[in-house]
């Protein structure tokens, strides 16, 4: 018997025709790979050359407008505007071309001439269309050179894109008006009162129109998570960390503690503990000094079964007090608040403790042995603040035997030396002192 | 040619079946030049869009979420502190670092409590997922932001869901002991959390770091493994990186980030249950968990971002190799066997009519194919049903497939990569993709075979991972003499 063998004609044909196809492609790519490297390294020489002759002094021909612009960044953290003007005589080259881009119908141009216009000098008439631009990579990098031109208008605009529909400029806009500051306060201020709060208490509720809203501040751990920025400055009560603002129509303190439990009840913010401490701390933000109502309630709140709200309620003291001297119930909690079961609960014992003024030397140092690391650091801050006294207990903790306690000790006299030690200026109980 | 006996009844089965292996081939091929499409397309947007973007500034924001880097480890004695260093010398703002030591047999835990000074700590936290118990909570009082925790063994994922416990971040970085991640790796794998809604997580590019220099948990250069074994490796992780996961970004397919390098929501992760016990493939599982939400049109983007980079060692043995691609095959099948109502489910959307059938036909059945390919091309060269010249340019077409895609994805990293690559270690990865199909390729067909026939078993064991650690690196081999 004979067995034929089948030629798979147009098979083999067909696969000898991909081999030949892959190798041909596989050969095309190998040769681009090496353009490209060499397209890189060549610039990369260039700019190298560039700043050598800078470096040594000497003022390098013009070179092309893409490593000019290289050489503007490259030095752009290590000299200020004027001085890099000064050195680098392409600089107007560079800002022409830079206005230019702004012009383009690319989007990546126009980010790329916000990015030069940020180093180089950046205007509000420039600005502001940017912020408004159609695509959302300009708007976000129009948001982020904003911190070099904090000008109201400009503060308006970067509020208004909080509501923005694209994250990326939320999270650009959010960033820049956190390192505002309170730059950013009197636009957010009138942002606010221009919207229609959604978490307004019903009708029906005490409250004094007429007397105008005022911010408050919050600390960042309040609030929604830095990944899901605001919709919008009204939707929410809180904007950036550090710079959090709250609107409180029309609140003057005895309206606001008589309306406090119900706007407790009706806020829609993520638990009681924050509620409750946010509302007080902005508080805070319009008492012209310590209102004893408000420590009070703060007081009271001390005294809950949840670690989270006695915590809440002594930084809440801390901020209601600053460094005035604590009515009775409110120092009474403080001290209690230093012997809590919660870790979290002594720390901010402590950090409130700074009211109680040399009476919580001796509490803080015994706080440097705690068992919780927030509550060692918390008490070395406070001995930190503590003037002379509160250095020997720090230096003596270096010398002891407590490998944590000396640590903290340790980070608290470094970070001290940094900044000047505050004297200890809280009067004893019972002296007035304005705040 | 003749026979003795008459074969001719087979000619039809063996010419068939040959047909379905060269449209398999084909079909792949065209799967594979899709993704590396899609892989170049996603890479030249990533970079028009990061080009302007100031790295500084990001690095300064005071809106960046905290980060908690969980790394469990196991016999990790070798590599643990230079690991742990690295990952605390990580340029991002808001970090905190758990160290997550599972029962490890060796000296992991002494290494790391004798290097940083570390002393035992009561803490309190919430059990959040049940786990293994945990022996102690140890801090060192020059790293705050350390922790480590001693429990008993629990396998990979029992030790990550206790740091997902423990972790206070809004972000958790699941990462391997033994992984070294660049720098600003972190700022860039948040950039896809803070700029698009719904992300649920993240991964990076994985390279090889055999033959590369390490110095103080940071590789200072890069080399390509002068070994064979690593160097086809290297080649085989740009291939699955570069194009593979980032062509998938732009086809929102990505069902894979590494259990080396990966970036999660931690509050999805929570309730999704975290990380699943008995799984040998728990990366790969919870992001299929995680990406089952977009049936609920829940959040579940995971996104690959071609920046960041983290190295890792990997086995320069035989037998280690082989344990280790048996247990990825095995992790995988199991995985789209627990998911297998996604797949053809238009409910899922791409995930379920794309994604989860090219896993299926592509990755899981690939060496069942391949194996039944070659002994179809034998038995018909051996019958005489199949031509000599169409059984060599079945192997010929094979073979310049793999190499086109290795020279692709050596391209796309030479094109993408941040930091200037040397022409001499770029030759060496190609001399190492040309290399692959003779040997390699067939020795991890047989791995993956092996572990496909293990997962119908219901094999679940991790077997023993041999490192040697970053200290020195391997040999190199002398190159000629002239320069490139």
């Amino acid at each position: 018997m004979t067995v034929y063998a089948l030629p798979s004609v147009s098979g083999t044909g067909l696969l000898y025709g991909f081999t030949a196809a892959a190798s041909l492609l596989s050969a095309l790519v190998l040769v681009l790979l090496v353009v490209v490297a060499e397209r890189r390294r060549r610039k990369r020489a260039r700019v190298r050359s560039l700043l050598a002759s800078l470096e040594s002094g000497l003022v390098p021909q013009p070179p092309s407008r893409a490593a000019a612009r290289s050489i503007v960044l490259e030095l752009a953290d290590r000299l200020d505007r004027d001085t890099l003007r000064l050195h680098l005589p392409w600089c107007d080259a560079v800002e022409a071309d830079a206005r230019s881009d702004l012009r383009s119908s690319r989007w990546v141009r126009r980010t790329r001439g916000l990015r030069m216009l940020s180093v180089l000098g950046l205007s509000q008439e420039v600005l502001l269309p940017a912020l408004a631009d159609p695509h959302p990579r300009v708007r976000a990098a129009a948001a982020c050179s904003a911190l070099c031109c904090p000008t109201p208008a400009v503060c308006d605009d970067l509020v208004t894109l909080l509501s923005d529909p694209s994250p990326v400029v939320r999270f650009a806009a959010l960033d820049t008006l956190s390192r505002l500051g309170e730059a950013m306060l009197p636009s957010l201020r009138d942002h606010l009162f221009a919207q229609r709060p959604l978490d307004l208490p019903p009708p029906g509720l005490d409250s004094h129109p007429g007397v105008p809203p005022s911010p408050g501040y919050a600390p960042s751990r309040l609030g929604p998570s830095p990944l899901d920025p605001p919709r919008g400055a009204a939707e929410t009560w809180l904007v950036a960390p550090g710079t959090r603002a709250v609107l409180l129509p029309g609140a003057e303190s005895s309206g606001l503690t008589h309306t406090l439990p119900r706007l407790l009840r009706t806020s829609r913010l993520p638990d009681d503990a924050t509620r409750t401490v946010l509302l007080l701390l902005t508080a805070a933000g319009f008492a012209a000094r310590p209102d004893e109502t408000l420590l009070d309630l703060v007081a009271g709140l001390g005294a809950d079964a949840r670690p989270q709200v006695r915590a809440e309620a002594l930084r809440a003291t801390r901020m209601l007090l600053g460094s005035s001297p604590p009515p009775p119930r409110s120092r009474e909690r403080v001290l209690s608040g230093l012997s809590d079961v919660d870790g979290a609960v002594r720390a901010a014992a402590l950090g409130a403790a700074e009211c109680l003024g040399p009476l919580a030397l001796a509490p803080a140092a015994l706080a440097l042995s705690d068992r919780d690391h927030a509550v060692r650091a918390a008490a070395a801050r406070l001995l930190a603040s503590g003037g002379a006294l509160g250095r020997l207990h720090l230096e003596a903790a270096l010398d002891g035997s407590d490998r944590f306690a000396a640590a903290a000790a340790r980070t608290a006299l470094s970070e001290s030396e940094e900044r000047p030690l505050p004297l200890l200026s809280a009067p004893l109980p019972g002296s007035e002192r304005p705040r | 040619m003749t026979l003795p006996f008459d074969l001719s009844f087979l000619f039809p089965a063996v010419r068939a079946f040959d047909t379905f292996a060269l449209l398999y081939l084909l079909v792949v091929g065209v799967a594979q030049f899709l993704l590396v499409a899609a892989g170049a397309f996603e890479l030249a947007r990533h970079r028009r869009a990061t080009r302007h973007v100031s790295r500084q500034r990001l690095l300064s924001s005071p809106v960046l979420p905290l980060v908690s880097v969980v790394a469990p480890a196991y016999g990790e004695e070798a590599t643990i502190v230079e690991s742990v260093t690295s990952l605390l010398t990580l340029r991002y703002p808001r970090l905190e670092v758990v160290v997550v030591v599972d029962g490890s047999p060796d000296a992991t835990l002494e290494r790391l409590v004798a290097h940083f000074e570390l002393e035992r700590s009561e803490e309190s936290w919430r059990a959040v997922l049940p786990s293994a118990a945990v022996v102690g909570v140890w801090r060192s009082p020059h790293h705050p932001d350390l922790v480590v925790v001693d429990k008993l063994n629990g396998g990979k994922a029992d030790a990550l869901n206790v740091g997902l416990c423990l972790a206070g971040g809004e972000l958790v970085c699941a990462i391997d002991a033994d992984t070294l991640v660049e720098p600003d790796a972190l700022v860039r794998m948040v950039t896809p959390f803070v700029e698009r809604e719904g992300t649920v997580a993240a991964g990076g590019t994985i390279r090889v770091v055999n033959g590369s220099t390490v110095r103080s948990g940071r590789v200072v250069e890069q080399r390509t493994p002068r070994s064979f074994l690593s160097g086809v490796q290297s080649v085989e992780y740009l291939r699955a990186f570069l194009f593979g996961r980032l062509g998938w970004n732009l086809l929102g397919g990505n069902l894979i980030i590494s259990g080396a390098f990966g970036l999660f929501r931690r509050e999805d992760l929570l309730a999704a249950g975290g990380y699943l016990h008995g799984s040998v493939g728990e990366d790969m599982e919870i992001v299929a968990r995680l990406r089952a939400n977009s049936a609920d049109g829940l959040p579940s983007r995971v996104e690959f971002v071609p920046d960041p980079v983290a190295w890792t060692e990997v086995p320069s043995t035989l037998r280690v190799l082989g344990r280790q691609r048996d247990r990825w095959h095995r992790g995988l099948a199991q995985t789209l066997w627990a998911h297998r109502r996604a797949i053809g489910n238009p409910r899922f959307g791409v995930l379920g009519v794309v994604v989860y059938p090219y896993f299926v036909l592509v990755e899981l059945l690939a060496p069942v194919v391949e194996v039944l390919g070659l002994l179809g091309v034998l038995l018909g060269l051996s019958v005489g049903a199949v031509s000599t010249s169409f059984a060599v340019a079945f192997f010929c077409a094979s073979f310049g497939l793999a190499l086109l895609l290795s020279v692709l994805g050596v391209f796309l990293d030479g094109v993408g990569s941040l930091r200037p690559v040397p022409l001499r270690e770029t030759l060496w990865l190609l001399l190492w993709a040309l290399l692959e199909p003779f040997g390699y390729r067939q020795l991890t067909v047989f791995w993956r075979l092996r572990g496909l026939v293990g997962a119908c078993r219901g094999r679940s064991e991790w077997g023993a991972m041999v490192r040697s650690g970053f200290a020195a690196p391997v040999p190199a081999p002398d190159l000629p003499a002239s320069r490139l």
